[in-house]
Parts: C-alpha cells; structure tokens; sequence
C-alpha cells in the first residue's frame, strides 16, 4: 500500500512536522511505502488554468515540474495525506498550489454525486484523504470551513474515505500522539 | 458611511485579462465610474510575481477603501495565487485596513453556485483577521460560459448584472452590498436541472470541440497507468 504525504508548512518546525515524522513512522511500522513532498521546497508552478491537462495532454500537466511527478505519486497512491497550517480556514499557498495541479487526474466530462455536478475522476484507483491542519488558537469557525473543505475536496477526488483533524497552539510529541491515534485508524 | 474614494479590483485567475473573472471585474469598473467612483483593476497573477509587485500590491491596498476579490474557483477553494496575495496582505496588515471593506465574487465551471461557498467562507475569515469590514458577496455557476465575453452582451447574464449593479450602487453609496443583490446575481445563469442535463450528457462533446484530433483520442488516457 502506498501513502503520499504532501506538507504545506511554511518551515521545518512547529506541530504539523511532529505529526507528520509520527504518521510517517505509523505508517512504516504497518509495511506503507511513504512518499513525503515538502512543498515549500519543491519546484512547483502554480496553475495557469489553461486545461491543457484535458484538452491538449489528457492526464498530464503542460508544466514540467515537480507538480507533474506528485500528481503522479498522487495517482498511484491510497492515502494521501495532508498537512497545513489552517489559512482562513483553508490551506496555505504551499499545499494549495499542489493541489491545484492534481486537476490532470481528473476527467473533463461530468457525473452526478449526491445530485451535484462534479467531475469524474480520470483513474480506479482513489485515494483515502487525511489532512491535519494547525491553528495558533481556537477558532471555531477556521477549523469549521478546513474540515468542510477536506471534505468537498474528497468528494470532487471521489475519495472513498476522508477525515480531517485540527491542532491547536503548541503541540509536543506527546499531545500529538493520541490525536492522531484515529489517522491509523482510517489508514 | 460615507462614499468610498477608491475601489481596488483584484482578478484572481492566473489566466488574468482573459479570464471570465476578468470579464465581470471590467463590468462592475464601468459601473463604479458611472457612479463617479475611483477604481483601479490589478492582476493578482502579476502582483505576485516578485517583493517588489508584491510591495506595490499592498501600496494599492492602503491606497483603497473596497477591495473587491474577483475570482474563479480552483479545487473547491481559493486558487493558489490569490492564497498567496491574501497570506501577504494579512502580513502586511496595518492601521490603515479599519475603515476598509471588502467584497468576494467567485465563479466555478459547475452550475450550481453553492460549489463556491467555502471560498466566500475564506475570504470572509481572511477580511475578519485582517480587520476588515465585510461587505458582501456574489457566487456564479457556470462561470465558463462567460469567458471572454463582454457580459453587456450576454443575454444569459441578465440576473447577474442586475444583482451587480445593486451591488455597486450600494458600495458607491457607502453601504454594504443588499442581500437582495446578492441573492439576484447569485441566481443560475440557466435553470439548473437543464444545465446538469447538458452537462452530463453532452459534456465530453463539449470538451471535444476543444482538442485536436490526437488528444481527443487520448481523452480518457491514464497516462499514470492505474
């Protein structure tokens, strides 16, 4: 089984980069192969909106870049998991523009879901999505719109299983352990 | 409140000046100069670009008292580019943003409106933590039909402009936009259950007329093999 875990911090400490080292050995120790994407380090464009990745390379990025080979990874994978500071209730510019790029994995034509239009998905394979977000303080409302959008964001990758977990404030080895008890869970 | 002295449009799509997003931001700039409003029209893609676009960004913004977001929606949400303007906005942030307002209009390729709520919910929490006052917002399906096109000229956009010029009155009045507007160009710009008919039916023709022959053929490619 394959995992691909897409970090969205903006640097190399703080809460998310604990969880993420204790995901990564969770998932190891279960026999995952684990693919980790720092993002604010990898070269990748943002996206120009052009649909060339359905109307010119269908399933591929024009954009040759790092962009192109996590779509890939994504593709491949059965969990794709998450992480990102909380941004106005969103993701931040690092992981956002990652996600932007995975439209090539995506089919032009539409489809029903629960009665809404979406597109369908390009591949069989579909991955599980877990996210963790980080909030410097409560807000209800933050954590509110980041669970909805993990969750609007599985339904549009036809995802069969999402959860989405916020932390707060300061969080040690030892606090974060016990809420990400539920990720393995759902992995 | 009183009448704004500038308007700042930002166009969030990274297609810029040709994008629909462009086309409603072009709109609602003639009919804030008809209510002898100042507004300028910037380009987020190219605000972005380097420090010193990005300096020049927040130098427009302290400049303004409405910012107004005009965007497509990417991925459920925000597009990147505009996330990362809104992250360098809130770091910048100062005393200045107090008086100003700002509004959201988002528009997606699926009919129904609703997908583009949570980014209205995003830039509604952006304008909370950067203390800035709300003033509204407009969320449009099918916003693709749109591209290019002037929306003077488009017969299907009639609730659209409708609900925008109320908009726009109110703002350049010195008031939030009404709900009433917001809720009359929300409306779809066709009825909904015959966009999702043409839309699942005809969709792949639609996108076809797009390709050339080569990559028609390879339409439904899985080029990752799985």
């Amino acid at each position: 089984m394959k995992a691909v875990i897409l970090n969205g911090c903006n640097d190399d400490e703080g809460p998310l980069n604990v969880g993420e080292n204790i995901v990564v050995e969770k998932l190891k120790k279960g026999k995952w192969e684990v693919e980790t994407f720092e993002l604010r380090d990898e070269k990748i464009a943002t996206c120009i909106g052009c649909f060339g990745c359905w109307i010119k390379t269908p399933g591929q990025c024009i954009l040759k870049d790092q962009g192109q080979e996590i779509a890939k990874a994504v593709a491949r994978s059965d969990l794709l998991i998450l992480f990102s500071p909380v941004t106005f209730g969103g993701y931040s510019f690092h992981l956002k523009k990652m996600l932007d790029r995975l439209i090539p994995n995506l089919l032009p034509i539409f489809t029903k879901i629960n009665g809404e239009i979406h597109h369908k998905y390009r591949y069989d394979k579909k991955p599980k999505i877990l996210a963790v977000g980080h909030l410097h303080e409560s807000d209800e409302e933050s954590e509110r719109i980041f669970k909805a959008l993990v969750s609007r964001n599985a339904l549009n990758m036809h995802s069969p299983t999402n959860y989405a977990e916020v932390v707060t404030g300061d969080m040690n080895r030892g606090k974060m352990i016990p809420i990400l008890e539920n990720i393995e869970g759902i992995a | 409140m009183s009448q704004p002295g500038k308007v700042l449009l930002m166009v969030g799509s990274p297609k810029g000046e040709k994008s629909t997003s462009n086309s409603i931001a072009s709109y609602i700039s003639r009919k804030f100069s008809e209510n002898h409003v100042e507004v300028e029209k910037t380009y987020i893609v190219k605000d972005i670009r380097s420090k010193k676009s990005i300096d020049r960004l927040i130098l427009k913004i302290n400049d303004s008292d409405i910012l107004i977001l005009v965007s497509p929606l990417y991925v459920d949400s925000i597009p990147a580019i505009a996330i990362k303007a809104m992250e360098k906005i809130h770091e910048n942030k100062n005393n200045s943003v107090e008086k100003k307002q700002m509004m959201a209009i988002f528009n997606c390729g699926f009919p129904e409106p609703h997908h583009n709520d949570l980014a209205i919910d995003m830039c509604k929490k952006f304008a909370s933590l950067s203390g800035i006052m709300w003033a509204g917002s407009v969320t449009i399906g099918m916003g693709a039909s749109l591209e290019g096109r002037s929306l003077d000229n488009f017969g299907m956009a009639k609730n659209l402009r409708n609900g925008l010029d109320m908009a726009v009155n109110a703002l350049a009045n010195g008031n939030a936009v009404p709900k009433e507007a917001e809720i009359i160009s929300s409306k779809p710009l066709m009825p909904i259950s015959i966009a999702k008919f043409v839309m699942c039916t005809f969709g792949g023709i639609m996108w076809g007329k797009q390709m050339d022959k080569q990559a028609k053929k390879k339409m439904y490619d899985r080029p990752y093999g799985v």
